[in-house]
């Protein structure tokens, strides 16, 4: 199967780890990664990543949008839309709720693991973070 | 090993090259601190050549398209990274579609540069800034194709013949370097994802993927790199049958200004409806949020002698240099304060006394300080009870704050106090 994944957000620094650890989870998982970015407008304008993970020859993609921080204001019927007001969690001015997006995302791609991600985060005994992780990815 | 950003790869990139003067168009969207001289681009432009002309590895990164007569060959070397494309051909220039390709494209840059004894530019793509990829460390080849030193390079004046001939080394480096061609039915654009782009193009050379190009009977082009295809087209001279693909429509997002931006202060002051607001900083939410044209000052003093409308001029008091006595009657004028140096000239006045030219606002984009922390008062913050949208965040486009349930909370590291959300809430819920 292959995903096409969208991430916005607007808390760059939790929006860079949570990327940098999903990507380095589908790479690990034997997908083959394409990223693609977009130049913010401003200094505090959303990051925007699309990733691309390949694992079928397929030329067909399911579409998920990884929404942080509630920003879209169009739907689009063809992504499946994870976002905290969807997932009933609360937003929160430290960026957990980036964690609990990111849990989810292992509930619709399910061959792979969250294990790195949350030894990550144990690691680095950020222990409310994994909360949110493991509630939403096991 | 953890993806690097495309931040991480450029630092690395300058410190293992070890680049010593540098360079930052004001509002690139990667920060450089030590590069920030608030210099305009042709001003940046103009020090870096002269930097790498008396010896100094340069680099510098601009999101306007670079074009300069170049009068002498560098004596080290000068790279010029853009996320324009060129309006015209100067030097050699390298493209850079994907992150993947970043680290090679980078080095290429380098080694072009210090054999060629010229400039060259590294044009971007979107999808390359913000973006993550796996790298290792860079590596520099240190063997020289030309001797470091000879008769030659030791006269810096370019002359037309040996002008061609620095550009003939740099067209043998790359051509070595990358050998895709093009096919008919290509994509051919720099933005978008799908499809290919050249690698690299050398002023007066054809090279063979752009010879390739001319035989395809028909490619594709993005509508909004058409004028790139043309200045080619004219440069060489060169056929190229195209047709256009239509500009992919983006996603539709929340409108965000940064917190404390003086443009959103400064529509919430005056009656900007009685003007035409024109500004020289080029952030593009300025125009897509707020309806500001951005325009170089010049524009707008010259365009104020004869026009029924009311001009208003936003830009960084470093950048403007007209005595503002001269300007005609309805062009007025606010500056913001960019540097730290005090500026006589121009006392500040208080924003609503706005009548004439020369209010001076005292801080910038550039330089936006914590004055504070807004408060909400839960009980009195009732736009989401009463189901309308909250005007604090309509009217502030204000990303520090956020719904949650009913209230509007603060993130309190990202507001700087500016006071801009107490001013628009209508129940006074802001202290």
């Amino acid at each position: 199967m292959n995903y096409c994944i969208k991430m916005y957000g607007i808390h760059r620094k939790i929006f860079d780890k949570t990327a940098r650890l999903l990507l380095k989870t589908f790479a690990e998982s034997d997908y083959f990664v394409q990223t693609y970015s977009d130049v913010p407008e401003n200094y505090f304008a959303p990051l925007k990543l699309k990733i691309n993970i390949i694992g079928s020859h397929k030329n067909t993609f399911k579409h998920i949008f990884l929404d942080f921080d509630n920003l879209s204001t169009s739907s689009n019927d063809e992504s499946e839309l994870i976002s905290p007001s969807k997932m009933n969690v609360k937003y929160s001015p430290s960026g957990l709720h980036y964690w609990a997006v990111s849990g989810k995302l292992f509930h619709i791609i399910e061959d792979i693991s969250p294990a790195y991600i949350s030894g990550c985060l144990l690691e680095e005994k950020m222990e409310k973070e994994l909360g949110y992780f493991r509630k939403f990815s096991y | 090993m953890l993806p690097k950003t495309s931040f991480e790869i450029i630092t690395e990139f300058i410190e293992q090259a070890g680049f010593n003067t540098g360079f930052t168009e004001v509002n690139f969207p990667i920060r450089f601190p030590d590069y920030d001289l608030r210099l305009s681009a042709s001003e940046g432009i103009n020090y870096l050549l002269g930097a790498a002309t008396s010896g100094n590895k340069s680099i510098g990164f601009f999101h306007s398209s670079v074009y300069f007569n170049l009068h002498n060959f560098t004596k080290s070397e000068c790279i010029f990274i853009t996320t324009s494309l060129p309006e015209n051909l100067c030097v050699p220039v390298i493209f850079c579609k994907n992150i993947v390709s970043f680290k090679n494209k980078l080095t290429t840059a380098i080694r072009v540069s210090e054999e060629s004894r010229l400039p060259v530019i590294l044009v971007i793509s979107e999808s390359v800034l913000f973006n993550y990829c796996e790298i290792d460390d860079f590596e520099f080849d240190n063997e020289r194709m030309t001797p470091n030193i000879n008769k030659r390079s030791l006269d810096m004046k370019i002359s037309t013949d040996n002008f061609l001939d620095n550009l003939n080394i740099a067209e043998a480096l790359l051509s070595a370097t990358f050998d895709n061609k093009f096919s008919s039915g290509d994509t051919v654009s720099l933005n978008d994802e799908q499809g290919t782009f050249f690698d690299y193009i050398v002023p007066h050379i054809k090279s063979p993927q752009l010879e390739s190009l001319e035989k395809c009977s028909e490619i594709f082009i993005s509508k909004s790199e058409e004028t790139f295809f043309k200045m080619l087209c004219l440069h060489y001279p060169l056929t190229v049958n195209y047709k256009l693909l239509p500009d992919k429509s983006k996603e539709e997002l929340v409108p965000i200004l940064c917190p404390g931006c003086p443009f959103a202060f400064i529509f919430s002051q005056i009656k900007t409806e009685d003007y035409l607001v024109f500004t020289d900083i080029k952030c593009p939410s300025l125009s897509r949020h707020l309806n500001v044209e951005i325009r170089e000052p010049d524009f707008t003093v010259g365009l104020g002698h004869n026009i029924r409308n009311k001009l208003l001029f936003i830009g960084n008091l470093s950048n403007f240099k007209y005595p503002l006595i001269n300007i005609a009657h309805d062009v007025e004028i606010i500056l913001l304060k960019d540097i730290d140096i005090a500026q006589e000239f121009y006392p500040e006045v208080k924003l609503h006394k706005l009548q004439k030219a020369g209010v001076t606002l005292p801080y910038s984009c550039n330089n936006i300080k914590k004055y504070g922390q807004a408060k909400i008062n839960p009980k009195k913050c009732k736009c989401l009870k009463k189901n309308e949208s909250p005007k604090c965040i309509d009217k502030s486009f204000c990303p520090a704050l956020f719904k949650s349930d009913d209230i509007i909370l603060v993130n309190d590291c990202l507001c700087t106090g500016c006071g801009l959300c107490k001013k628009v809430c209508p129940y006074g819920a802001v202290k």
